[in-house]
């Protein structure tokens, strides 16, 4: 689906923003790009839809490079911008502007969702509120069947009940052959949605692993008293004692804390990919 | 980039009749109306003033709207460029860049041409005679036959693609912005030529850009001829005529091809 080869990219020609990053993303997943303030998650994605041309390297999306932007290519990605001010008119007529572009939308779909997240479909865009404009825009992109939705900071002026609302919505909306990178620095509101995580630090990819490998090789828990386990990769101090991020030597599976698993990746990058290779290797040699 | 769907198109054509064209046009019938409106009070005012020449009068009203407010209007064609929200969505839109040039590249010019005429047309047959009721003149309208009219759509079409062009390569302020860089252009030029004709007719100046006296009159140009009979300057001239305007549209939708966010 998405396959970044070499990439070199920066907005002055003194300071790279990112050198020589590859990533790939597989179709039918959902995949969360996380990474600290300014580590360049927008621009990556803004790099994966052609909004900016790499100085080096290419991304190729659908089989094409997407610097070309194909209409063909272009009809089947939406970019859900973090901010973005719809037009001032009626969501009927925004509807009726837009969703020529893009030929598998679904009108029923899309007002479906629009009751789902509670927004008056008779309204004008100018009379909702920030958080009710980015519901619209979420209902829209997941009516639109593209096989590729960008969703840069969508949960940002979602209130909390929207915020679960959002996660089912999107699980329950996004079929086999469609692909989600969705980027957050609420990595809470991502919990229990992502398939495949990848974080960015410093201009690179510094993990890009699936959720299952992630829950396999390492271990999210909370111990008690002041004690940290030695080989603790992450630990922070909760109420009672701490929770730590682990390698995972035991064959039981844990609840990922992408928070931990974050500080954990950006704080000790170099062991938890020694781990996760260790794990790889492992786990080929039973198959 | 240069690919074309039916479809498509008539997508962005709805899209920008809605977000561009109709504002657009609503402003323009204002103005319309209000300069009639105002031709109107003065005749009133002043029945005597005016005279008779209702197609020079119509024309000129024709001519200011058409200038000022098409090169408004096609330096806003690309208004998307403005903030980088818009701008990414508006470049995310599927569309070749052809698409996207045409559409916009048909409302700025041959339809505001047709709908600045049109609406000047309605507002003279209204008021011109409530006009000439108190200026006792006879009616006459014309102007859409006239040489004039043509003349002023083709200087239209030389300008527009400059000022079109404009409003994709300057994101902010492109109109000005379009002047700014037209100013500087001049400028330039100027001082180019300046330093050519210093150069190449070295012989007429005594200081650096002093003149030495001349015997007889002294004539530029290749031999005899005068620079308007130069085939240089024709070239020039056709070259603004019929190749500028073209050849920056062309321009406009390579640069579209290569706008980034």
């Amino acid at each position: 689906m998405i396959n970044i080869n070499n990439l070199s990219f920066g907005y002055s020609k003194k300071k790279d923003l990112f050198t020589n990053l590859n990533l790939e993303v597989q179709s039918g997943r959902i995949c969360g790009l996380l990474g600290k303030n300014g580590a360049g998650k927008t621009s990556l994605l803004r790099l994966i839809t052609g909004l900016l041309f790499p100085d080096e390297g290419e991304v190729v999306v659908l089989g094409q490079t997407i610097r070309e932007r194909d209409p063909d290519i272009a009809k089947e990605i939406f970019y859900v911008q973090e901010e973005y001010e719809l037009p001032s008119m009626r969501i009927s007529l925004y509807k009726k502007l837009y969703a020529p572009f893009y030929e598998n939308f679904d009108e029923v779909k899309f007002y479906d969702l629009l009751s789902s997240f509670e927004v008056d479909k008779t309204a004008k865009t100018n009379q909702l509120s920030y958080g009710q404009r980015k519901k619209v825009q979420i209902a829209f992109a997941l009516s639109t069947g593209v096989r590729l939705l960008i969703l840069d900071e969508p949960t940002n002026g979602l209130d909390i009940p929207s915020k679960a609302q959002f996660r089912k919505v999107l699980i329950s909306s996004i079929g086999e052959d469609q692909s989600v990178v969705i980027s957050s620095h609420q990595v809470r509101d991502l919990t229990n949605l992502l398939d495949q995580i990848v974080i960015v630090d410093e201009g690179n990819v510094v993990l890009n692993e699936d959720i299952f490998d992630i829950s396999s090789a390492l271990s999210f828990k909370q111990v008690q008293g002041a004690g940290i386990p030695e080989q603790a990769l992450y630990h922070e101090m909760v109420p009672g004692g701490h929770f730590v991020v682990l390698p995972n030597d035991t064959d039981e599976q844990s609840q990922i804390d992408l928070e931990a698993l974050f500080n954990a990746t950006v704080t000790n990058g170099r062991k938890l990919k020694s781990i996760f290779e260790q794990h790889k290797t492992k786990r080929n040699a039973k198959v | 980039m240069l690919k074309f769907d039916t479809t498509r198109v008539r997508a962005l054509f709805t899209r920008e009749f809605y977000l561009g064209y109709l504002p657009a046009i609503k402003a323009a019938s204002i103005i319309i109306l209000a300069v009639f409106v105002i031709n109107l009070i003065a005749r009133i005012a002043d029945p005597q003033n005016g005279g008779n020449d209702e197609e020079s009068g119509t024309l000129l009203k024709f001519g200011i709207i058409l200038m000022i407010g098409g090169l408004l209007y096609a330096s806003w064609a690309f208004k998307e460029f403005r903030k980088v929200s818009t701008r990414a969505a508006f470049l995310a839109l599927p569309g070749s860049s052809f698409e996207k040039t045409f559409v916009k590249w048909l409302f700025t010019n041959p339809i505001f041409i047709l709908t600045i005429s049109l609406l000047i047309l309605v507002a003279s047959l209204i008021f011109t005679p409530l006009i000439h009721k108190f200026g006792g003149d006879a009616y006459m309208n014309e102007i859409f036959l006239s040489e004039h009219y043509w003349r002023i759509v083709g200087i239209y079409f030389i300008v527009h693609s400059i000022f079109f062009f404009g409003s994709i390569a300057f994101n902010r302020v492109a109109g000005i912005q379009t002047i700014v860089f037209l100013i500087l252009l001049g400028i330039v030029s100027a001082i180019l030529c300046a330093i050519f004709f210093r150069i190449v007719w070295a012989d007429m100046f005594s200081g650096l850009f002093t003149f030495a006296p001349q015997e007889g009159n002294f004539r530029f140009g290749d031999g005899s001829r005068e620079p308007e009979d130069m085939w240089q300057v024709q070239f020039f001239i056709f070259a603004f005529k019929y190749l500028l305007a073209p050849a920056l549209w062309a321009a406009s939708i390579f640069k579209l091809s290569e706008k980034q966010v």
